[in-house]
């Protein structure tokens, strides 16, 4: 599928309020299958740049295209049709404390309108995937770092996204951690999905030197 | 669509449990909003029934005393019949007014001897002038101690008590009205911050709105519906309460049946209905939940 614009930002601009501006004029396009880390400073807007994808922010001007589909301008009760076409991997992680692994796993895909047997049938491969079928009735309170951030890379892969956004995956996590959540993203890609990583994280960008690197700096790009 | 069913329902008494106290203060305050509105209702409809049933406002009643002639009686009716004022005299014997009673109210009259006394019906043409028909009537020497009754005084007194239930319904009823709406809210408000997670993971992931936003209105159904429930069984002890008290203090008034069917259903309804306004007040605005 390669050659095939996916992801088009033209001219962007994000203003938070009237005196933050996160991000001025930036404008770039991914091919579908591609694996994009985007990297700068905290601050550098590099959030910012997936949450408009994910519509959880809208641009102060101009456009945002998916699939040639103009993201930033879709009504509302689009939003949710959107979102199921891509796995956000937010910051956070967002595990729900009182749910056991494979119950996170459930109520997402619950929530999406998925019946209980698909449910069922469903989250033991998930959970394959990511490499914690193993670790399906701890919470995410006895869970590793890693762990809980593989729990939040399955939880993405509930509508077999064909674009997976990760903000900061590796964000609290030790080098071998960070390796194998890279890793694991990495096979993700190599599966079709495109795949685009915020990070401030050097270690991770020499290890993955292969793939496309967008730097960001005080909210436009400075080397694409 | 029954899977789905039971998913939001799921969420709307998970959040319940959760906000435990809220909902408890939601339930409590619709409850007695329910309870304040359908009592004065019923008690409105009880009273109002009983008032049709009453003789019309231009009879007066006139319990003659046991020891006279008959010659004595004739004489009486006639006096009165002259009265200004006055349209029709008619004798009621203990015997008739017995069997009319004991049609009317079989469980009431049942295993007593008749304790009526002969009666006088005097139908007025004026309803002016029944304060000195009265007054008249009470001097004569047949007539009971305090024998005249004038209907048309607790005919007054009924619709100066169904006006004061009205306004003292209304007003109590609208205020806890008001205030289980800001509960009620406050609940919906509150079950929206404590499951900000979950309502951002299923938002995330992609649930609609209506996924995210039907549980917190059923949750607030619930809370109205069990309010009425509760608000029922009130009016339904209260209203045993009032026999028992009547049948202590009152003799033969009569308290009327309740419509149990009619209750139960229009407070439950009311409940769920008012509940379903509250929480959709709360869930307007969408960048709140999202
Ligand atoms: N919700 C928000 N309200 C106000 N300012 C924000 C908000 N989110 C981000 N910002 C600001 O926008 C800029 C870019 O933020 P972000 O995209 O999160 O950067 P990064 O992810 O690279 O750290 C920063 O200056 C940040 O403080
Ligand atoms: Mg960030």
């Amino acid at each position: 599928m390669a050659g095939v614009a996916n992801i088009e930002f033209k001219g962007v601009c994000v203003e938070y309020g009237k005196y933050v501006r996160a991000l001025t004029d930036v404008s770039f396009t991914v091919e579908k299958g591609e694996f994009v880390f985007f990297v700068g400073r905290t601050g550098s807007g590099k959030s910012t740049i997936l949450k408009l994808l994910s519509r959880e922010v809208q641009p102060t001007r101009g456009t945002v295209l998916l699939d040639g589909l103009d993201v930033s301008n879709m009504p509302e009760s689009d939003v949710p049709s959107l979102r199921r076409r891509m796995g956000i991997v937010p910051q956070d992680f967002g595990l729900l404390p009182r749910k056991k692994a494979w119950e996170n796993i459930g109520y997402a895909m619950r929530a999406v309108g998925k019946r209980r047997i698909e449910v069922r049938k469903a989250i033991e491969p998930i959970l394959e995937n990511v490499n914690l079928a193993h670790r399906a009735d701890a919470f995410p309170t006895e869970m590793s770092g890693g762990e809980q951030q593989r729990l939040a890379i399955a939880r993405a892969l509930i509508n077999s996204p064909q674009l997976i956004l990760a903000d900061e995956p590796t964000g609290n996590l030790d080098a071998d951690h960070s390796i194998e959540i890279i890793t694991l993203l990495q096979e993700l890609n190599q599966q079709g999905a495109t795949v685009l990583v915020a990070t401030h994280d050097l270690m991770v960008l020499e290890k993955f030197s292969q793939h496309r690197v967008i730097t960001m700096e005080k909210g436009q790009i400075s080397h694409a | 669509m029954l899977d789905r069913l039971e998913f939001l329902v799921s969420e709307a008494f998970t959040a319940l449990r959760r906000n435990t106290w809220m909902s408890f203060a939601a339930i409590t305050t619709s409850c007695m909003a329910l309870f304040l509105l359908g009592g004065m209702a019923f008690a409105y409809r009880g009273i109002a029934g009983y008032a049709e049933t009453l003789p019309s406002k231009l009879e007066v009643r006139v319990f003659l005393v046991d020891k006279r002639t008959d010659f004595e009686t004739k004489q009486a009716m006639e006096q009165i019949g002259k009265l200004k004022g006055v349209r029709r005299v008619a004798l009621v014997t203990k015997a008739e007014a017995w069997a009319k009673l004991q049609r009317e109210m079989p469980d009431i009259t049942k295993g007593i001897s008749n304790p009526l006394p002969d009666a006088f019906n005097v139908s007025l043409s004026d309803v002016d002038e029944a304060n000195k028909v009265a007054t008249s009537i009470r001097k004569m020497p047949i007539v009971e101690k305090d024998g005249v009754k004038y209907e048309g005084e607790t005919q007054a007194l009924l619709s100066q008590t169904l006006t004061l239930l009205r306004w003292v319904g209304s007003a109590l009823g609208g205020l806890m009205l008001l205030t289980s709406a800001v509960l009620i809210y406050n609940a919906i408000r509150m079950t929206i911050v404590a499951r900000r997670r979950e309502i951002r993971i299923m938002s995330l992931v992609g649930a609609t709105r209506s996924t995210i936003v039907i549980p917190l209105l059923i949750e607030g159904i619930i809370q109205g519906a069990i309010g009425g429930l509760i608000a029922s069984f009130l009016i339904m002890a209260g209203h045993q309460l009032l026999i028992r008290l009547m049948a202590n203090f009152a003799g033969f008034i009569r308290v009327g049946a309740l419509p149990l069917i009619l209750v139960f259903g229009s407070l439950v309804a009311l409940g769920a209905l008012y509940g379903l306004i509250c929480s959709m007040f709360a869930v307007r605005d969408p960048r709140g939940i999202a």
